[in-house]
């Protein structure tokens, strides 16, 4: 399979292409033809997977697609082992997800074109995953961006779903720019964007490494937007007006990690020099900060979760810009699944009481005790929790920044799981414990049908165990499999670190139990001791208003001092030059009347007008003429003095 | 000697013009599909061009060369190569799309459709003749049906911008007359490629004269910045179909113009203007996206987008580069057929809604399924995105612009940006139109019909056959393009 891995994408296009033209007016049929597709494609996946296992060898295939003598582009597919783990992760969410939707989009009138807009994406982010070259990279990538744009805005009579998926592709895009200067500047400095080709060449050290190095950290621009690193992360949250499965499915758990793919995939070019790598991991630990403290006080179910997967993808970035290869992408590979959990669950809630205000909840886990314990085990694993997947993914990450000697990034790391342990907890004692807030909400409130819970429950077993392929002990663990360079990571297992990571996460759910749950210290008496700082995280830091009035506003403002100018003075000129010729031709017309035409006519006026004139000083009068010329002499002589 | 195809592309629609003129007045029916078999045949000719084609060789093909005015040394010369060919093409399709498009015209039917096949003549031939005297009879035929077709069935202010188009672009010709005119009187002759041949023998403020004066004419027709104002009132007013002849085919030429021309004769010349070119394309790519933003007439969105778009085909084509001046020739292939399918669609609501303001619109989605998809894909494909052809050309321009020895960085860094500006006033374009509360006024329109899909269909084909696959174009190019930049020595 590894050989025919491009076949893997293929099915779910198939599945589009079929749903667009021929089965649209089926729901049923679309709907089920699309789940077989991408089940298909998930039991490639696990063939690829599990040769590439036992092979762990990276293959590659190009082939011509665009070529001048000077010059040649081609395409074509690379598959190593993160791309068998990546397939894995894109194929079982995806998956869960089309059954989940299944019932979630139960009754909507443009269900079918749901199922063919998951199967665009599906297609393009596995495309994305085994494309073998950085210019596919970004035709996928622009894909995946398109899907997400079309399924954010998937209801959008909503203005603000429509906006928000204007402003998830405007605020992507411009991050996409530095993507492409970089893409331009790899192709100028280096002649080739082939992976396997340009990672030969950073090896064999003959390349122009300062270049390919600013080439670098331009497409790392482009995955800080993707992934919603700081500082565009802003889309994300505003993301979640698209349908829930949508949330886990793009907004959490595939697309979103392209960013931190496409940063892993460019590790040799990133290590390249300190500096660059010093970038990377600070704009990892900036994000992760930051949007967990946005998510400690948020009340929106669904956009806590955005914050917290900003926040998780951070982790990520930070990870592999301290060199953790390994740790970066093995959180990306457990994350999937219970922040796909996350959000899969807060769909079953949204899908029993009808609203996204976690204030409005409470108690709902004697209605729904799949859902609540699904979403348990989920928020435990992200609080990283012995034995949870979260517990071992984000340890390596905590043991990657002590074993460099990165305390300030342990430091951020440590915080940001703090927050991660109080939000989450926060959260789920909000939503499930205590007493129902919205008596009617809660009385309408019943748990989803199978097809939504059985997806739960498979994530749930996902968010417990897959971690465990990590566990640092093992011989043949995830370090071996996919590994930077020719040797495999091997952290010192790190027991105090792990107790370590264990009480930061413990305190964290115990400080939300008292607050929360226990309500032995009051939420408002905090949010009123600290009001400024309350305000500050409540309004995200205030983002949104900084963007609009520093770039938005600004952009609309000068297209219409364009236009101005365009009509006034470049149309003027044309105008102009049409209406002075206009005026130029008349004026000769009147010259030729007056002036040319008028001299011979006026030639004759005036010989008769001045003989008029002199006829009455001939008074026949001596006096007259007298004085006359003493006024003459008079006037010559005086004009003679003065000097005139 | 074999069948002389180029004659038969260029006056097949002379037969057309004569046939349609021979009809009665009130056959409408007739008239219509006489047009359409009088533009369908050429665009089968077309095929057959295009099949026959020897890719490996830039050497000019199907020559057809006779003496005409020996006295004065002009011969009745044409041919083709890869800059013609995908035109040839293209003015093939979008002619006979257009006159399909047409069909809903109501009012004397039968001039319009007369003087629709001689723009076609016109258009062809500028496209395949290769002596001076011949291209510039046919660069002056195809302003008269185009000042009728604005002037008598365009909108309300069809006058002003028919006339604004007539004398612009006559005002461009002289300059390219007097150019022809110094040309013939240094060498006596008025063939084109003899005329590049000797290329070696112009000195250089001669070169750097004559260059300007054809730059200036076919800069008119691009239209490159500051020349531009004529385009959005054509285009505002012109009927729908001669504005997606307007933008898929006549601003082409004022591109193809200057690779066939400005290039191969004045090498030096090119050089030296080669940063002026760019930064020129720079501003119309800024400028243009910008003004789209802030328009509020649909068509005229559109328009000033085309302002934009062809600022691509400058800066690639200023590169001097093969990845730069193919991009060049992509994005004139790629923006003909992507912009005419989006005055097409512009022309399907205007047709049903009767106006064309941006915001009397909102929510069609809902309504008009079928109509918001094929909008939203020509609109993506606008903006470039991946898949569709407008990147694979936008792409290619920034490569090989990037990589010129002869222009600044920074002008390509710049020009960037004009990527992003692009996607603001698409996305919120179609946010206006398509999304948000479905507006009741327009509880009455009908999705896009089967004639309307019929016409935009093998536009959307192509733009993504040539986005998919893009040596399915490059093929006929390459060749070409080598050879033009070999001149340059680089």
């Amino acid at each position: 399979m590894i050989h025919n891995g491009w076949l893997i994408p293929l099915f779910p296009l198939i599945s589009f292409l079929m749903i667009v033209f021929v089965l649209k007016k089926n729901q049923k049929a679309s709907s089920y033809f699309a789940i077989a597709m991408v089940l298909i494609s998930l039991v490639l996946s696990f063939i690829l997977f599990i040769e590439m296992l036992a092979d762990g060898h990276a293959y590659h295939k190009f082939v011509n697609w665009l070529s001048w003598s000077d010059f040649e582009l081609p395409m074509g597919i690379f598959i190593d082992p993160l791309t068998a783990v990546m397939l894995i992760v894109v194929t079982i969410v995806s998956s869960l997800v089309h059954i989940y939707s299944l019932g979630y989009m139960h009754g909507d009138p443009r269900f079918s074109r749901f199922y063919a807009y998951l199967s665009l994406f599906t297609f393009s982010m596995l495309g994305l995953v085994v494309a073998g070259s950085y210019v596919l990279i970004l035709v996928f990538w622009e894909l995946v961006g398109l899907t997400s744009y079309l399924l954010i805005g998937f209801w959008f009579e909503k203005k603000i779903a429509a906006d928000a998926g204007k402003k998830a592709f405007v605020t992507t895009k411009l991050a996409d720019l530095g993507f492409l200067l970089g893409l331009m500047l790899l192709l100028f400095a280096a002649h080739t964007a082939s992976i396997p080709e340009l990672n030969e060449l950073i090896e064999s050290g003959h390349a122009p490494m300062t270049l390919i190095g600013i080439a670098g950290i331009l497409m790392f621009m482009g995955a800080c937007g993707k992934s919603a690193q700081f500082p565009f992360h802003v889309w994300l949250p505003d993301a979640m007006e698209g349908p829930t499965p949508v949330s886990a499915l793009i907004h959490a758990a595939t697309m979103v990690a392209a960013g931190v793919y496409l940063t892993a995939r460019m590790m040799g070019i990133i290590l390249v020099s300190e500096a660059m790598a010093t970038v990377v991991a600070t704009i990892g630990a900036i994000t992760a900060v930051m949007a967990a403290s946005i998510g400690l006080v948020q009340n929106d179910i669904k956009r806590i979760l955005a914050y917290s997967t900003v926040s998780q993808l951070g982790y990520m970035i930070m990870a592999l810009g301290l060199g953790g290869y390994t740790a970066g992408s093995f959180h990306l590979f457990t994350h999937a699944f219970f922040k796909a959990l996350l959000f899969l669950g807060a769909g079953s809630v949204i899908h029993a009481v009808h609203t996204n205000n976690i204030q409005e909840m409470g108690g709902l886990h004697g209605k729904m005790k799949i859902t609540s314990i699904t979403f348990l085990i989920a928020s435990l694993s992200i609080a990283g929790i012995f034995p949870l997947s979260g517990f071992w993914s984000k340890d390596e990450i905590f043991a990657v920044a002590y074993d460099g000697g990165h305390y300030f990034f342990l430091a951020a790391g440590i915080a940001a799981a703090f927050m991660t342990a109080f939000y989450m907890f926060r959260l789920y004692f909000l939503t499930f414990t205590g007493t129902p807030r919205d008596r009617h909400a809660y009385d309408h409130a019943h748990e989803s049908p199978l097809n939504m819970t059985i997806p739960l429950m498979i994530l749930a077993v996902l968010s417990v165990c897959a971690g465990w392929w990590g566990i640092p002990w093992l011989e043949h663990g995830y370090g071996s499999f996919v590994k930077f360079g020719h040797h495999a990571h091997h952290a010192e297992p790190n027991i105090a670190l792990m107790a370590g990571s264990l009480l930061v996460a413990g305190s964290g759910i115990g400080f939300a139990y008292l607050v929360y749950r226990k309500k032995v210290i009051s939420a408002e008496a905090i949010g009123a001791r600290f009001k400024p700082l309350y305000k500050l995280l409540y309004n995200k830091y205030y983002f949104d208003e900084l963007y609009m009035a520093a770039i938005v506003n600004p952009t609309y403002k000068i297209t219409e001092i364009f236009f101005r100018f365009d009509q006034v003075v470049i149309d003027g000129i044309v105008n102009g030059a049409a209406k002075l010729t206009l005026w130029w031709s008349w004026a000769k017309e009147r010259f030729d009347t007056y002036v040319i035409d008028g001299a011979v006519n006026g030639a004759g006026y005036l010989s008769l007008a001045i003989g008029r004139v002199l006829r009455r000083t001939q008074t026949g009068q001596l006096q007259t003429y007298a004085l006359v010329v003493f006024i003459g002499a008079v006037i010559l002589i005086f004009m003679k003095f003065i000097r005139i | 000697m074999g069948f002389p195809i180029l004659s038969f592309l260029t006056f097949f629609p002379l037969l057309g013009v004569i046939a349609v003129l021979l009809l009665r007045r009130t056959d409408i029916g007739l008239i219509r599909w006489t047009a359409a078999f009088f533009s369908f045949v050429p665009l089968v000719a077309s095929i057959f061009l295009v099949a026959g084609y020897d890719t490996s060789t830039s050497a000019i093909q199907f020559i057809e060369r006779h003496a005409w005015f020996p006295q004065i040394n002009v011969t009745y010369y044409l041919g083709a190569d890869g800059l013609s060919v995908p035109m040839l093409f293209l003015t093939a399709l979008l002619s006979f799309i257009s006159i399909i498009a047409s069909f809903g015209i109501k009012e004397r039917v039968k001039e319009y459709f007369a003087w629709f096949l001689l723009l076609e003549v016109g258009m062809m031939g500028v496209f395949c003749a290769l002596d001076f005297f011949l291209f510039y009879i046919f660069w002056e035929i195809m302003l008269v049906p185009m000042y009728f077709l604005i002037g008598v069935w365009g909108g309300p202010r069809r006058e002003y911008a028919a006339i604004k188009f007539f004398l612009y672009t006559l005002f461009g010709s002289l300059f390219m007359l007097v150019a022809i005119l110094a040309l013939y009187f240094t060498t006596g002759t008025l063939d084109m490629m003899e005329l590049i041949a000797k290329n070696a023998m112009y000195g250089h403020s001669f070169q750097l004269w004559v260059f300007a004066a054809f730059f200036i004419a076919f800069a008119i027709k691009v239209p490159v910045w500051p020349f531009h104002t004529w385009l959005p009132d054509a285009h505002v007013e012109a009927p729908t179909a001669v504005s997606v002849i307007l933008a898929g085919i006549l601003l082409k030429m004022g591109t193809y113009g200057i690779l066939r021309v400005n290039f191969p004769m004045f090498p030096e010349a090119t050089k030296y203007f080669s940063i002026p070119i760019a930064i020129l394309g720079l501003i119309g790519i800024i400028y243009g996206a910008l003004v789209s933003m802030a328009q509020k007439d649909l068509k005229k969105l559109v328009a000033y987008s085309s302002v934009s778009h062809m600022g691509y085909c400058m800066l690639g084509m200023a590169a001097i580069t093969t990845v730069g001046v193919s991009g060049c020739l992509f994005q004139m292939f790629s923006h003909g057929v992507i912009t005419g399918a989006l005055f097409l669609l512009v022309g399907v609501i205007y047709d049903r809604a009767h106006t064309r303001e941006i915001a009397a619109f909102g929510g069609l989605g809902a309504k008009l399924p079928v109509y918001t998809g094929i909008f939203t894909l020509f609109g993506m494909a606008s903006l470039g995105l991946p898949g569709m052809s407008g990147f694979v050309a936008e792409f290619m321009v920034f490569v090989g612009s990037f990589n010129s020895p002869f222009i600044e960085r920074w002008i390509v860094i710049l020009a960037v940006l004009g990527v992003i500006l692009t996607a603001g006033y698409i996305l919120r374009m179609i946010q206006k139109m398509f999304l948000g509360q479905f507006n009741t006024k327009w509880e009455n329109l009908t999705d896009i019909n089967g004639r309307e899909i019929f016409t935009v269909f093998p536009l959307a084909v192509f733009t993504l056959l040539i986005g998919i696959w893009p040596n399915s174009l490059n093929v006929f190019l390459k060749a070409t393009v080598e050879n033009l930049v070999k001149i340059f020595g680089n």
